[in-house]
């Protein structure tokens, strides 16, 4: 975790909404799949919060962080408009990660006794983080697949990372313009049951989709690991802003520290949407 | 080169801080997390999330929401209660040599003697700051803060329980804030702290309802700086004992303008969610400051105000 700035490698849109933005660091960072970071808007501007994303890449050697976000408000119509060479202040490697068979975390350790593959699951802008977990998980040879939906074509991401994934990635849309049409839930249900005793999900995406999800996993007896999403006010757990219901005792966990990535089954889902979905 | 060291010490009732600059309640949680950004022992105090008799989960969500220069909260006292800040908390906070200072809030005023009559049996604990000004509590919090009366005898009774230093946080959504800080004086606290956050709403006109789930929050951040500027003023020169300015510090001019207006110390809130070392900035621009105009002590701002 730290304070620091960045100057500004790339900023550009890569679909309806859709931005990647590429940061250069002095220092190494080491972000783990799952975790976010956290910008800062230009001081002269009235909007005072950080803006959190999750990343969705991260090169060691170049010590450059991407992260793939939407244009949906105020704060981010302005990042958009900031130019390769500027710099940004960024908190960043905050929150946890997605498990991983290389972390000594207790859950993945558990998990990874029975799970032999994994199912990357995002819905729109949610791909960031799960790019960035099919990176980390090929990279140690532990078999995944990628599956991204989108509402349309117009939504399907212009990145070179999409592309040469293959047999490794099934695309979705919801209106057939590409892919399998259908949502992600509908993909994951021509699945054979068969492979769900070993196999978990991963996901990113709106609340809604998160929902359903959690019920499929619930019927075909899977673990489901969830990126969560709040409206931030601190981004280190200090004010208690961006806190998710759960199943515990306590009765709640922050996002951005017991989170963002939480067991679905620690989580109280509600059947109607929330005001923040 | 400097004629002379300047000196920020200040004195709170019993104790003496380091310097002006406090982080505020609920902005700052209990120390830990900001301790990876800095070292927070070089803060002056160190105001606690607020502290209840028992565990509040607090206000559904969204409890935050961005306004123009500020933000509206309706977080709802969010915390474990007394008893597991004893355990949980109050171990790291006592290894730290800046004061720390507890936020105490209820519904009721026998919440706020039961939790400092526990937490008088805790070490490293160097006052109370108590919330009688909350604006997201059902019952209770604000409308003590409203009441002068009610004010005056609650310091009083908390007055009689405790030697350490009593602080009263007062609310600015009132006609005279000086009268419900004298009734503060008048119970004995040794100093108040102003102000709390002021009520306010943000409406989303496509889904036509309150942003926050709680419809109404406290509005906190720059926007509201005149405003705290403006109370520490009249609270100032309406009492005798110290006053902790808040609202609105974004930079070491904004921590000086509050010295001038009377205040003897300042709380950095909303401020840290941009700046986490916001507060070192600050304490380094007021030492200069004071250099550069020749203020041997911070008592010497009250003066100097034309």
């Amino acid at each position: 975790m730290s304070l620091c700035e960045a100057t500004i490698k790339e900023n550009r849109p890569i679909s309806v909404d859709f931005y990647r933005m590429t940061l250069s660091f002095e220092n190494s960072l080491s972000p783990l799949a799952g975790q976010f970071l956290s910008i800062q808007l230009p001081l002269q501007s009235k909007m005072i919060l950080r803006r959190p994303f999750a990343y969705s890449a991260y090169d060691a050697k170049k010590k450059e962080a991407s992260i793939i976000y939407q244009k949906r408000g105020e704060g981010t119509a302005l990042l958009t408009q900031h130019k390769v060479g500027e710099k940004l202040s960024l908190l960043t490697d905050l929150g946890n990660s997605f498990p991983l068979p290389t972390d000594n975390q207790p859950t993945s350790k558990e998990l990874f006794k029975t799970i032999k593959k994994l199912y990357l699951v995002s819905g729109g802008v949610g791909l960031g983080p799960m790019l960035f977990t099919h990176y980390t998980l090929t990279q140690h040879s532990f078999p995944n697949h990628l599956i991204a939906g989108f509402r349309s074509k117009n939504y399907l991401p212009d990145i070179k990372e999409l592309s040469p994934l293959k047999d490794k990635c099934s695309l979705c849309s919801d209106d057939g313009s590409f892919g399998f049409k259908g949502t992600v839930v509908d993909f994951l249900k021509t699945i054979d049951n068969a492979y769900w005793s070993e196999s978990a999900i991963y996901a990113c995406g709106p609340i809604p989709m998160m929902r359903s999800l959690h019920h499929f996993a619930q019927s075909v007896k899977a673990p489901l690991f969830v990126s969560m999403e709040e409206m931030m006010g601190c981004a280190v757990g200090a004010c208690m802003g961006c806190i998710v219901k759960t199943v515990d005792e306590k009765g709640y966990a922050r996002v951005c520290k017991e989170g963002p990535i939480f067991d679905s089954r620690q989580l109280v889902w509600e059947e109607s949407p929330t005001p923040s979905n | 080169m400097s004629a002379f060291e300047p000196d920020l010490r200040i004195t709170i009732g019993t104790e003496e801080w380091q310097n002006p600059i406090s982080t505020a309640s609920g902005t700052f949680g209990f120390g830990n997390e900001y301790q990876d950004y800095f070292d927070i022992n070089q803060l002056g105090a160190l105001f606690t999330k607020a502290v209840t008799p028992l565990p509040r989960f607090g206000n559904p969500t969204p409890r935050l929401v961005e306004t123009p220069s500020g933000i509206l909260n309706a977080i709802g006292l969010t915390n474990e209660g007394v008893d597991a800040f004893i355990e949980k908390k109050l171990p790291f906070l006592t290894t730290l040599q800046t004061e720390v200072i507890v936020n105490v809030a209820g519904s009721k005023e026998e919440d706020y003697l039961t939790v400092v009559d526990k937490l008088e049996t805790c070490q490293g604990i160097k006052g109370y700051e108590i919330n009688l000004s909350c604006p997201n509590v059902k019952s209770g919090c604000l409308s003590f803060g409203t009441d002068a009366f009610a004010v005056e005898t609650i310091t009083q009774k908390l007055r009689k329980r405790t030697k350490r230093p009593l602080i009263i946080k007062l609310t600015p959504n009132v006609t005279d804030i000086a009268s419900i800080a004298q009734a503060a004086q008048n119970g004995g606290a040794d100093a108040v702290s102003c102000i709390n956050t002021l009520l306010g709403m943000v409406i989303d006109i496509k889904k036509k309802r309150p942003v926050l789930a709680n419809k109404t929050g406290g509005l906190s951040g720059p926007a509201i700086k005149p405003v705290g500027v403006a109370a520490v003023y009249k609270v100032s020169r309406a009492l005798t004992i110290p006053v902790i300015g808040i609202g609105g510090i974004n930079s070491g001019a904004d921590a000086v303008e509050y010295l001038l207006a009377g205040a003897t110390a300042v709380q950095v809130g909303t401020g840290n969610f941009s700046d986490p070392l916001l507060s070192l900035k600050i304490i380094s621009f007021i030492k200069e400051y004071m250099i550069e105009n020749k203020i041997e002590k911070i008592a010497d701002f009250k003066g100097l105000l034309q």
